[in-house]
């Protein structure tokens, strides 16, 4: 990675110009995707990703600039063209640089460019034959194997230099069932902050069955009816709901700017009792964690709802400046070629008291979504939707048939109100969240909850 | 660029053919907060993306520092991904003729366009955005993005082909209130020449549309004649064009796999892969593999004509390739994308609709398509914000309801076509369109 004497130099040539601010990013990340259609290897690509971003502040604005070149002298040249757009005179000195060494949280026992692409291509075998094998009806299994090596190096003035490590690997998989012209699927994605050694602690069979289940029964799943019915979101991925609903107006980046529906509610009811959640980027070998955010903060543990009341928002350092908050070790970004801002990490609603059974019990009409696809929300208004990959209907507290094609919209401020159970199985699933800084992994996750009188659309007619 | 070294590599270590694709890209970034700049970028990056032929497979790799030393690291990369290939796919690499369509995609205008000029052109709008009505009470963001893209391609066949490109996007976004009650809205546009920038259409559409949006409430659960408006048909098109994707179709993940030459949709429907288009965002005089682009429709008077193929695709149907091979970025293989995609537009007015309505809704905006639109199925649920009709006329804004169907039933259901054919970002386009009825979730 970049020699301190030069980064000494670049940030020098950086706050020149009267910046009050500047730092620089550097990326090396290594990718291998290979992907697999019913047994066969389609595609297999590899290669490497390398950049360098440097950043100015000059008091609440930024101007940022990135580059491929990282010799000493385009790098400089880079630098003195981007400080051209600040024209005052120096206001601060550069600290010299001063590298900070810590424990890797994340432990990694099988680093995946160590292991043959032949190793990999097993695993995906494995999943496709359990898939292909479920039922007859399943006629198409879709294996996509990635793995991620990411070093990065931020240092700044203020004699930051330091280095991150970040290993991922993820395995998507997607059965297909097909009969008399009609499709349906099932899908699982499994990740982790790890090396191989995640795929010897998980049940990839049971995994690859349950994809197949899902197409199968989605299948012949009647559409479901539309209108305004209680909820239960199962655990996992429902925590989907709350990463939309709530978890992206609570970041810096719309809060900041007063423009979030939760921004000076800091201390304020915000959600119902039971509700309580946390950002947590520490967690081990968490999808959505790292040592560092990618503004060089260690990450935290960071309560943002404790019994309903609004404790803390997701904070990058720019942000933090007009909020006049401390980073919470939020700033992340996809890569050298965006600049960061605050995003979420492993986002999840805590366990409450309540249990699954008695949840179902207690509700006398009503939509379990079961497993959740992707949503979005505009953080201005809190308006969300997300749609609900497997559903079933729920009626004199029990579930009775499988429903398909249901998607769920709202508003964040409205939602979170409406969650009157919470039980005590927590668990996280992982995504890729995608936002101004680009597309980064995020675990989202709760226990499962039950939202009263929710808009439900579906193809199944009116109610 | 001179790449003799790594063909020279390439060929000692026996790979039978060998692509280079070259992507080089400026871009600058500004956009104006309160009176002042906010965010400003500038950079300049380089990918180069390699797919090599080896005992018959492909393999690919990417890097983006690229010089001479590293020759023998990608080619032995190629060989690793391409002796892991098992699929019985021929993947080719273009021989043919290199005659290709003039298109005149770049413009020097917009390139030499200087900071100062766009700071104070973001700066009016913002402050005349601001002063719209007492309603508006922000302008949360303006901003300009420019980017440039060179896209170099050489083979060994003897393939070497260049192109340019450049445009400018300009963004304002606002925040309206009345009664407690938050809207937001924001207008761009995309500029391939300077004398697109129109700050006064870019204002009048924000007011229009944030203002309109204010004070809306739900309607009841049910079925209503209804109006899919241009920009939200066009994003709707947008998530339709992996149906038309060969690759898709071979592989049997494409609900019309079967259907070619069948009639999809009503015949008012003709959907046109134009990549000629004139200012398109998306024009282009070859693909990411060097095959020359053309005009065609995909779907014509309802009936599909063809697929979107890349080479090995249209190889495996024993057809020409349609020039539509493209790649999400330097670095990524080489799939199928539409380039400029549109609905061929109708003859009536969107008031002219309304009116043929007499009563129903419109919808203006669609989100979560990304997750509410399955492709497989077309069947889609999404979240919607419109307008309601009545005796003709606009009565109510209407928010936070689900419009929900399939989208080959309802392009079965087309009752008139409007004639304001609209481009979004994604460079599909789409007029307005009345459908007999779909699905509305209110209350």
């Amino acid at each position: 990675m970049l020699d301190k004497n030069i980064a000494q130099e670049v940030l020098e040539t950086l706050i020149s110009t009267g910046g009050d601010f500047a730092e620089i990013y550097e990326e090396k990340k290594h990718t291998a995707t290979y992907a697999m259609l019913n047994g066969k290897v389609e595609n297999a690509n590899s290669g490497t990703k390398y950049g360098i971003g440097l950043r100015i502040y000059n008091k609440y604005a930024s101007v940022y600039a990135y580059t491929n070149k990282n010799d000493r002298e385009s790098l400089l040249k880079t630098a003195k063209k981007l400080s051209e757009s600040i024209n005052e005179s120096a206001k601060i000195t550069a600290k010299q640089l001063d590298k900070v060494v810590y424990e890797d949280k994340h432990k990694i026992t099988k680093r995946p460019s160590a292991y043959p692409a032949s190793y990999k291509i097993d695993l995906m075998k494995r999943v496709n034959d359990t898939i292909l094998a479920y039922d007859p009806i399943i006629k198409q299994a879709i294996v996509r194997y990635t793995e991620e090596e990411q070093e990065v190096l931020i240092c700044n003035t203020n004699g930051l230099y330091i280095t991150d490590d970040r290993v991922r690997t993820r395995l998507a998989m997607q059965a297909v069932a097909e009969e008399n012209g009609k499709m349906e699927n099932g899908n699982h994605a499994p990740g982790t902050h790890a090396g191989l050694e995640f795929y010897d602690s998980i049940d990839l069979e049971a995994l690859a069955k349950d994809t197949a289940r899902m197409a199968k029964d989605m299948f012949y799943a009647d559409e479901c009816p539309s209108g305004v019915m209680d909820v239960v979101i199962e655990n996992g991925f429902g925590g989907v709901i709350f990463h939309e609903a709530c978890g992206h107006a609570l970041e810096a980046t719309s809060v900041a700017k007063n423009e979030s529906v939760f921004a000076n509610k800091i201390g304020q009811k915000i959600a119902a009792d039971c509700v309580s959640a946390v950002d947590d980027g520490t967690i081990p070998n968490a999808w959505g964690s790292n040592n560092i955010d990618d503004e060089g903060n260690f990450t935290k543990r960071n309560l943002l709802i404790e019994n309903g009341i609004l404790k803390g928002y997701l904070v990058d350092q720019l942000n933090g400046r007009r909020m006049n908050t401390p980073s919470s070790g939020s700033g992340r970004r996809q890569g050298y070629n965006f600049e960061p801002t605050s995003r979420m990490s492993n986002t999840f609603i805590l366990n409450g008291t309540d249990t699954f059974e008695d949840i179902i019990a207690s509700t006398s009409f009503g939509l379990y979504a079961k497993h959740l696809g992707g949503g979005s929300v505009n953080p201005t208004t809190g308006d969300f939707n997300f749609a609900v990959c497997e559903g079933y209907l729920i009626e004199n507290g029990k579930i009775t048939k499988p429903v398909k094609g249901a998607s769920l919209v709202g508003n964040g401020a409205e939602v979170l109100f409406k969650i009157d159970k919470v039980s005590n199985n927590l668990a996280r699933e992982q995504g890729i969240c995608g936002s101004i800084s680009g597309s980064i992994p995020t675990d989202v996750g709760q226990p499962t909850i039950r939202v009263k009188q929710m808009s439900v659309g579906g193809r199944g007619g009116k109610l | 660029m001179n790449f003799t070294a790594l063909f020279n590599e390439a060929k000692n270590k026996n790979l039978e053919a060998l692509e280079i694709y070259v992507s080089s890209n400026v871009s600058r970034d500004i956009s104006i907060y309160e009176g002042e700049v906010d965010r400003f970028s500038s950079n300049e990056v380089i990918g180069y993306g390699l797919r090599g032929l080896y005992n018959g497979k492909v393999g690919t790799t990417f890097t983006e520092i690229y010089d001479d030393s590293m020759c023998e690291l990608l080619v032995n990369q190629i060989i690793e991904n391409a002796s892991v290939i098992s699929s019985d796919d021929e993947q080719l690499f273009y021989q043919g003729e290199m005659n290709y369509p003039e298109i005149n995609s770049y413009s020097n205008e917009l390139e030499s366009m200087n900071n100062e000029e766009i700071i104070k052109l973001l700066k009016e709008l913002e402050a005349e955005g601001s002063k719209l009505d007492p309603r508006i009470t922000k302008i949360s963001e303006t901003s300009y993005s420019y980017s440039e893209d060179n896209i170099y391609i050489e083979n060994s066949y003897g393939l070497k082909c260049e192109k340019k490109s450049n445009y400018a996007f300009f963004e304002i976004n606002g925040i309206a209130t009345e009664n407690g009650d938050t809207q937001t809205d924001f207008e761009f546009k995309i500029c391939k020449q300077l004398t697109d920038i129109n700050k006064e259409e870019l204002l009048t559409k924000l007011k229009e549309e944030i203002l309109a949006k204010l004070n809306a409430s739900k309607i009841p659960t049910g079925k209503y004649k209804t109006i899919i408006r241009n920009s939200a048909m066009a994003s709707l098109l947008g998530v339709l064009t992996s149906s038309f994707d060969a690759d898709n179709a071979q592989k049997g993940i494409s609900i019309f796999k079967n259907d070619l030459g069948q009639k999809l949709f009503s015949e008012k429907i003709t959907i046109t892969d134009d990549p000629l288009l004139e200012n398109g965002i998306a024009s282009t005089p070859f693909d990411d593999e060097g095959v020359p682009t053309y005009k065609k429709d995909v779907v014509s008077n309802g009936v599909l004509k063809t697929f979107l193929h890349n080479q090995k695709t249209a190889h495996k149907d024993n057809i020409a390739p349609t020039g539509n091979g493209f790649k999400a970025g330097y670095a990524g293989a080489v799939t199928i994308s539409p380039t400029n995609f549109y609905i061929q537009k109708g003859s009536s007015s969107l008031n002219e609709l309304i009116k043929e309505m007499d009563s129903g809704c419109i919808i203006t905006e669609l989100n979560g398509l990304h997750a509410g639109f399955n492709a497989l199925t077309l069947d889609f649920s999404l979240q919607a914000n419109g307008f309601f009709v009545e005796n003709g006329k606009i009565s109510k804004a209407i928010n936070l309801i689900m419009i929900s169907g399939n989208l080959k039933e309802i392009l079965n259901q087309v009752e008139t076509i409007g004639e304001d054919l609209y481009f979004s970002y994604n460079a599909c386009g789409s007029p307005s369109i009345l459908f007999e009825s779909i699905q509305i979730t209110g209350e």
